[in-house]
């Protein structure tokens, strides 16, 4: 896999207090990578890292696996923080003028953008008369000027209808599915984000404390039975030979998931003591992104 | 740079600041240059040298032309630090250097566009209404007014913009320009009268050079231009230096 970003022991400094530390992220070409973490974990300071707004104090960024990350730049498209607009001008003309900035000004480039963001209607309304949801498509769709190949979006959510979130989340579907574009997406709508995301990386003052796959998510996600047993091994025959089940896993020396038979618990109960195991415990057990985050924030621990 | 230039071009070109400071100017130029013809009753001699380089400086006034022109530029230019625009030029690789350099090229053509306006009209209705002789001194004379008021009107503009780079804020940076632009030079010449210092401070400041440039037959193209040159290197290194903070 081609390497979209990386970074070397990150670190971003202000006046003493560290926004960002040691961070090592390595983003690969077509990941849609989900950065969360509380307000003030550093998600939006590392993406201005990446994105050049900021420079970091110490540590690396290798973009498309060049050593000199303002030359790669052009590739990007950004919306860090709030929209970045001229309220002083149109829609359309807004998007003239970055078009001519970001170098793409070409026939049909804003035409393009303009359908891409659901914003052809209002092309002509000036800034100042819009509303939040439509300033924050707009913002995405400055990003999107010129096919960037890597896309950075703080919370690009932000503002929008119920319907806009969906359009907007397909987009980044569409585009992630059909040209491959990088994504790095922060937001706190984490179901939102459980939608799109390939990768997770999860921040906590200014560490990557974790990150996860999307499969690795997947899989946690999974409804089963979590059993503190007395022997995981006679358990695990049990699982095999009473109930007929692969479906299981060993976690520690004392605890089973099994995934089948979830709404049929006292069968477990019974196989488990019928076959000499004694069980101490049994929940019904399967973390969403929501949980998952919860956990790690307070403490849990994270695999 | 040149992508910088070419956003910086359209949006001038699309806001509406630019069309209502050249139509005021051209009012300007042409309420200015009857204005003399009243106040002379008709009987100003815009033969006389003199007279009409009092006319042109009449009419490339500095609070009715310069101040409302960068009054304009400034707001437009502190906008962007406003509404943070800007961040996502440098965010698409363009360094902050060539975003400074880019804005201050464009609001000079601005303003060199401006001033060739107002001396046209100027010696346009002094031509055509008020009997000022169409000649090699008329050409002359609005090239001369022309030439010192981009030169004195581009350091100020220099000056402005570097103090908006520096402050990254718009409101402040606005705020600090229109003092400067206001009582900046009333408030050196007050200094340099107290301190007994002849025209040390006021010599130093484009708009008092400016008068030096051409009125009365006198010129003084050195030292203005000296005095661009200086601006120009002390605020480029000032950018340079501030080019090195992040963009927050």
């Amino acid at each position: 896999m081609t390497s979209v970003v990386k970074t070397v022991g990150l670190t971003k400094k202000y006046r003493g207090f560290t926004a960002v530390s040691e961070v090592n992220v390595n983003i690969e070409k077509g990941d849609i990578y989900a950065l969360i973490g509380e307000n003030g974990a550093g998600k939006s300071t590392l993406m201005k890292m990446l994105s050049g707004l900021a420079k970091p104090t110490a540590g690396e960024v290798i973009l498309f696996d060049n050593k000199h990350p303002e030359v790669a730049r052009y590739r990007m498209g950004c919306l860090i923080d709030s929209p970045a607009l001229d309220t002083r001008l149109t829609v359309r003309d807004n998007l003239e003028m970055f078009a001519r900035a970001f170098g793409c000004d070409g026939a049909g480039e804003v035409e393009r953008i303009l359908d891409l963001v659901g914003m052809t209607k209002n092309a002509n309304k000036a800034i100042k008369k819009t509303s939040l949801g439509m300033k924050q498509r707009l913002a995405i769709g400055i990003a999107l000027l010129g096919s960037p190949d890597f896309l950075i979006l703080d919370e690009p959510m932000n503002g929008l209808d119920p319907m806009g979130i969906q359009e907007i989340r397909q987009l980044l579907i569409k585009l992630n599915a059909e040209k491959k574009t990088t994504i790095l997406i922060s937001s706190h709508l984490l179901d939102e984000v459980a939608k799109v995301a390939t990768r997770y990386g999860f921040m906590k003052a200014g560490h990557l404390i974790c990150e996860l796959s999307g499969e690795e998510l997947a899989e946690r996600s999974r409804t089963c039975l979590k059993l503190k047993v007395s022997d995981t091994a006679k358990a695990s025959m049990v699982c095999e030979k009473e109930l007929g089940t692969q479906q299981y896993e060993v976690m520690d020396a004392e605890t089973i998931r099994i995934f089948d038979f979830v709404e049929d618990s006292a069968k477990v109960v019974s196989a488990m003591v019928k076959g000499g195991v004694e069980v101490g415990e049994m929940v019904r057990a399967g973390e969403s992104l929501e949980e998952f985050f919860n956990d790690l924030m307070t403490g849990g621990e994270a695999r | 740079m040149r992508k910088a230039i070419k956003a910086s071009f359209y949006k001038m070109f699309h806001d509406r600041a630019l069309w209502i400071c050249l139509v005021g100017t051209i009012l300007w130029s042409v309420v200015a240059a009857y204005m003399q013809s009243w106040i002379a009753d008709g009987q100003m001699n815009l033969t006389d040298p003199f007279l009409r380089a009092k006319y042109f400086r009449d009419v490339i006034s500095y609070h009715c032309i310069n101040v409302p022109l960068l009054t304009s530029m400034i707001l437009l230019f502190s906008a962007e630090y406003k509404d943070r625009s800007w961040k996502l030029m440098i965010a698409k690789g363009m360094t902050q250097t060539g975003y400074y350099f880019a804005k201050l090229l464009c609001n000079l053509t601005l303003m060199v566009m401006i001033s060739f306006c107002a001396l046209v009209t100027g010696a346009a209705v002094g031509v055509l209404a008020l009997g000022m002789p169409f000649d090699g001194a008329l050409a002359a004379m609005t090239l001369q007014f022309f030439a010192g008021q981009c030169i004195a009107h581009g350091t100020v503009t220099i000056l402005c913009f570097t103090i908006i780079f520096v402050m990254k804020n718009g409101e402040v940076s606005s705020c600090v320009n229109m003092l400067l632009l206001i009582l900046g030079t009333m408030a050196l010449a007050k200094m340099q009268a107290a301190m007994e210092w002849g025209d040390a401070l006021t010599g130093a400041w484009a708009f008092s050079q400016f008068e030096y440039v051409v009125f009365g037959g006198e010129t003084s193209w050195l030292r203005l231009s000296l005095v661009f040159v200086a601006y120009l290197a002390v605020c480029g290194l000032v950018v340079l230096f501030a080019a090195r903070r992040d963009v927050e």
